[in-house]
């Protein structure tokens, strides 16, 4: 792999590796992801979609290594609040809850802490490391891309995220429409002629991506968290974490074969578009249970059943990145955001990461790698501090979180008429995410409308009047076809197997 | 409970108005321009048609099984849009008062909208709200914000 980086390349790599502004946006991420994490509510897509912004005057390696450390950090926070105060700080350390808080409740909670950062860590780097090794390969298919192909591809990503993030399938395909339609407003590039603005001027240019993607995510997430004001309890907190944070030898032994197996389990679910860090956890909660000696001690505090669950989503996590980067399928919602993150900052997935920006891909990469090994080192010093974090009541958080909203939308184009913006999308984004649409399939379908539009009308133009014969006649259609078809028809089929089953 | 109408029948709603809307402003598109969001719009109907329906089905369900759950709550909602008004307030004032006057007053009188009443923790939540945006934002990336009337 790296003998095909020249020489130059490897110094700017070691270059953006050692600036200030890299090792910065790296503490920054990885400290700022675990308290996201161990925050329950806040999840690790609004703290992406939150912290974009501020990439805005970072170069392109410190910017998305920042971003994706918050991924990473946050999954690996959940699991704090989980284990301490029985709250998963993210959807994907709810698995981590069951033993996590048992251990706790045992007075063993600094040892879960320790077995789950451990895990992390591991997990983690698995990811990370075969995002090194796969994506290069992986991303030369992109090569044989062309406009069909990417039409396709951005249906195929659009079916994915909405499939897994709504409620139906027709809901998610819906909210994936409804972002292709946004992406769509604004003056038509081949045509010239302004479609949907509506008079006004600013949206000539097309609908920022920044401003529906904070309000979506993190607006609408102050909007529903202030509903359960009035019924929110605050946790009791377990006064006094016994014990120590550090496995034993013996300890470390038993639980290496789960973190190992779940590590390869939680990857694969990664790399597989539409399946996240949540049924990794679950799925190598459940292998580790079945092929255990001792089942009978999973769910009364057993350290494996955190490792399972723990390795596994943090593998996830980094394997999601493989799809994005190679091909541009958002593996996870999470990754839809980063999609923007990337874009944002001129990098479009596929071969060019690593060709023309391979100093800088390769720089976020071998990044997340340290920022794995950097969440281990903040995870084990601060844990016991962030369990009160964990608890801090939504009064004290919210206001933050819009002011955070406010600056990071105004920062983008200094225009008011942005902020205005993100506080439409998050009353729009509310009654979405109530009523169990996709708001990741609105940002996706936003991102994706202008390629997806592009490769449709060059299709028609290239196919001559025949578009199904043209579509059939490639081989990596079909596929795609086949695909997008699958990731429609596979929620609909389990749906009615759970009928049948009741 | 006499009626009850499931969320579903509101956004799906609200889908097909937009739907027909937008379908009608593409007729005096070119039609190169047009084609895309004919075919957008022609799925966003059809996909809100299903959703129409089921939500019927589920308005009627609620009112069968009295499940309060499946039911938009009232009162939650009237906390949520009352914070909306908040916000959007908040960036009006922005405006005319200036980005840290406003964002100080937005604070403390979120905070205690939220049910925070300890004048120190709602004090030292706006020192470092204001601290902490004015040395990332102002000092490190150079943004500047609105200054309004005061400063």
């Amino acid at each position: 792999m790296f003998t095909a980086l020249k020489m130059d390349a490897l110094l700017n790599i070691l270059n953006n590796l050692t600036s200030i502004e890299f090792l910065f946006a790296l503490m920054f991420g990885v400290i700022g992801g675990i308290i996201i994490g161990a925050l329950p509510g806040f999840s690790s897509t609004m703290g992406v979609a939150l912290l974009i912004p501020i990439t805005f005057g970072m170069s392109p390696v410190a910017g998305i290594t920042m971003l994706a450390a918050i991924y990473s950090a946050s999954t690996y926070g959940g699991s704090i609040s989980a284990i301490l105060i029985h709250t998963p700080g993210t959807s994907s350390s709810v698995a981590t809850c069951i033993d996590g808080y048992q251990m706790t409740l045992k007075g063993e909670g600094l040892k879960a802490i320790g077995v789950s950062t451990v895990s992390s860590v591991i997990g983690g780097l698995v990811g990370a490391i075969a995002l090194l090794l796969i994506s290069p390969p992986l991303a030369k298919l992109s090569l044989k891309f062309s406009a069909p192909e990417y039409f396709l591809l951005a249906v195929f990503g659009l079916t994915i995220i909405s499939s897994l993030s709504a409620e139906t399938i027709v809901k998610g395909l819906a909210s994936g429409v409804f972002g292709l339609l946004l992406g769509m407003i604004g003056v038509d590039i081949m045509t010239g002629i302004s479609r949907f603005s509506f008079g006004f001027t600013t949206l000539e240019g097309g609908v920022p991506v920044i401003p529906p993607m904070i309000g979506l995510f993190s607006l609408s997430e102050v909007l529903i968290q202030v509903e359960k004001i009035k019924i929110r309890k605050e946790k009791k907190l377990v006064q006094k974490y016994l014990g120590s944070m550090f496995l034993s030898l013996k300890e470390f032994k038993e639980i290496l074969p789960t973190i190992s197996i779940s590590s390869i389990i939680g990857l694969i679910i990664g790399i597989l578009p539409g399946a996240g860090a949540d049924i990794a956890a679950w799925v190598s909660y459940d292998q580790a249970k079945k092929f255990s000696k001792t089942p009978e001690k999973f769910g009364t505090g057993y350290v494996v059943g955190v490792a399972a669950s723990e390795a596994a989503n943090n593998a996830a996590a980094c394997g999601a990145l493989i799809p994005l980067l190679t091909l541009g399928i958002p593996g996870s919602v999470t990754t839809a955001v980063l999609y923007g993150g990337l874009l944002i900052q001129g990098m479009r997935p596929g071969y060019q990461m690593f060709t023309k920006y391979a100093d800088i891909t390769y720089a976020i990469i071998i990044g997340l790698i340290v920022a794995n090994i950097l969440m281990g080192i903040f995870g084990l010093l601060s844990a016991k501090h962030l369990s009160r974090i964990s608890s801090l009541p939504t009064g004290m958080l919210a206001p933050f979180i819009v002011v955070l909203s406010v600056v990071g939308t105004y920062a983008a184009t200094s225009n008011i008429f942005d902020v205005f913006l993100m506080i439409f999308f998050g009353f729009i984004g509310y009654f979405i995410r109530k009523a169990n649409y996709s708001n990741a399939g609105i940002i996706l379908g936003l991102i994706l409308g202008p390629l997806a539009e592009a490769g449709f009308r060059q299709s028609i133009v290239m196919s001559k009047g025949d578009m199904l014969g043209y579509y059939f006649g490639r081989p990596i259609c079909v596929i795609l076809l086949i695909l997008i078809i699958l990731s429609i028809l596979t929620p609909v089929a389990l749906s009615y197997l759970k009928k049948g089953r009741r | 409970m006499k009626r009850a109408i499931h969320l579903d029948v509101y956004v799906s709603g609200i889908f097909l108005v937009l739907s027909v809307f937008m379908y009608s402003k593409t007729f005096v598109m070119h039609s190169g321009a047009a084609l895309f969001p004919k075919i957008l719009l022609i799925s966003l109907f059809c996909f809100s048609i299903i959703t129409f329906y089921r939500g019927i089905k589920k308005s009627i369900l609620i009112v069968r099984t009295r499940n309060q759950k499946e039911m938009l709550n009232h009162s939650k909602l009237k906390l949520s849009l009352s914070a909306l008004m908040i916000f959007i307030i908040y960036t009006i004032s922005i405006k005319y008062l200036g980005f840290f006057v406003s964002t100080t007053f937005f604070v403390m009188g979120f905070m205690k909208f939220c049910g925070v009443q300890n004048i120190r923790k709602i004090l030292i939540s706006v020192i470092i709200a204001d601290l902490l945006i004015y040395a990332l934002f102002v000092v490190q990336l150079n943004i500047f914000f609105p200054k309004g009337i005061l400063f």
